[in-house]
């Protein structure tokens, strides 16, 4: 069991659950962050940290996110056999984040 | 109290019969790591949770609490520690405050058992530590007991203030420092609580969320006035003032959807029209800041129907829908 971030992460990038996560299990793509499941201890802290509800338990992902589960999944372990450490403190969002974030309803 | 006691006690007859089960099971005997057990746990506890069950959850509880204290690590201690928060905050709702604050025996002893954060194997900060301690305080504010919440901060405070690994601890910890506050300003410390969030560095989005956590909880503990008292005195940017009137996400009610949950619906239109009143100041400079206003309406539309007012509702939408789409 895991926490998934979900397609509504892309293009923002707020990163406001990095800083509640007592694992540090978030890692960073140029896009968005993904959690790694084999250190999220599925404490679902972040969840109310996103400003655009894009985190979920795996087992709450909505239906036309299920293949983010995967996508979690690969690309964590892609970011940490390419050298990269777990991010750790708040980034500034990506430059798309308020429009994207507005683009959602939110 | 003691873990013991409470694990005989707590499951109607059956958790001894599983203490003696689960003392026995060895990773062997079930095919699972002792890792894979432990998730296993935690998702029956919530499981048992959902589905309102509250005696399998304890009885389940005291398992996983059993596995966390074998394991000694800092994730098996967290998780122990969440799931005994997410079974006090059933029970307690449940009106069981007495079953509730068997549970925090259980939490602290996972607090006093969660060792650093480590890295490679060294030890780097407490971060995990300092958050079973802000959910232990959160529960002990909610039992009203003043003198737990402050034996509590003070804990943080040592781990913070430590020669080795207190700096780190301070910097990793700044996440829980709202909720740290929040339980200060529960036990009536309003003062300690405000000026704590104020201590939250400015680039943080936990302060802005500290200052909208303790205005609903001065919304819910005494009125309106006082919850306004602190958006105004602290609370600078119109969207940030929004957001605390009404929702921030989900899973994160603030005024008007704290005080509809509670059945206070008149004080929960009051703070919509107030969060309307915020939302006419938006800006219609640019495209992006029409959208957000569109959006500003559309939410206040869906609150208000939420809280009955079907008039409202409908007047927060045509203003939503009288705006160009900006995006």
């Amino acid at each position: 069991m895991a926490h998934v971030v979900t397609d509504n992460c892309r293009g923002c990038r707020f990163t406001d659950c990095v800083m509640v996560c007592p694992v540090d299990c978030f890692y960073a793509r140029p896009d968005m962050l993904v959690i790694d499941p084999k250190e999220c201890i599925d404490c679902a802290a972040c969840v109310s940290e996103c400003p655009v509800e894009a985190i979920y338990g795996d087992d709450e992902v909505p239906d036309d996110q299920q293949d983010m589960i995967d996508y979690n999944a690969k690309q964590a372990q892609l970011l940490k056999d390419m050298g990269n450490q777990p991010i750790t403190d708040t980034l500034d969002p990506l430059p798309t984040a308020e429009q994207r974030k507005a683009e959602l309803g939110f | 109290m003691n873990r013991r006691d409470f694990i005989l006690g707590c499951g109607i007859g059956m958790a001894s019969v599983a203490l003696g089960t689960w003392a026995g099971c060895s990773d062997s005997d079930s095919g699972e790591t002792r890792a894979e057990t432990l998730a296993r746990l935690q998702r029956q506890v919530r499981e048992y949770v959902q589905t309102g069950d509250l005696e399998g959850a304890q009885q389940d509880l005291g398992k996983l609490s059993d596995l966390a204290f074998s394991m000694a690590t800092y994730q098996s201690n967290t998780i122990a520690a969440l799931s005994c928060a997410l079974v006090f905050d059933a029970l307690l709702e449940n009106g069981s405050s007495s079953d509730a604050t068997a549970i925090t025996v259980f939490m602290s002893e996972h607090f006093s058992a969660t060792p650093p954060n480590e890295r490679n194997g060294d030890p780097i900060h407490n971060k995990a530590k300092v958050m079973v301690a802000s959910e232990l305080m959160l529960r002990y504010a909610a039992l009203g007991d003043g003198a737990l919440v402050e034996e509590v901060y003070t804990s943080i405070r040592e781990l913070i203030e430590e020669e080795e690994l207190g700096p780190a601890t301070r910097e990793a910890s700044w996440g829980y420092m709202d909720d740290i506050a929040l339980s200060l300003y529960m036990v009536g410390r309003h003062t300690e609580a405000l000026v704590l969030v104020s201590q939250i560095p400015e680039e943080y989005p936990q302060r802005v969320a500290g200052y909208q956590d303790l205005a609903r909880q001065a919304a819910l503990d005494a009125d309106l006035q006082a919850a306004f008292g602190i958006l105004d005195h602290y609370i600078t940017d119109p969207e940030d003032r929004f957001v605390a009137l009404t929702y921030f996400n989900r899973v994160r009610p603030l005024i008007a959807h704290s005080l509809m949950e509670a059945g206070r619906t008149l004080e929960a239109i009051e703070a919509l029209e107030e969060a309307e009143s915020t939302a006419d100041g938006f800006s219609e400079a640019t495209l992006l800041d029409i959208c957000k206003k569109r959006n500003a309406y559309y939410k206040l539309s869906g609150l208000y129907e939420a809280a009955g007012d079907g008039a409202k509702a409908s007047e927060a939408r045509d203003k939503a829908e009288s705006l160009p789409l900006g995006c």
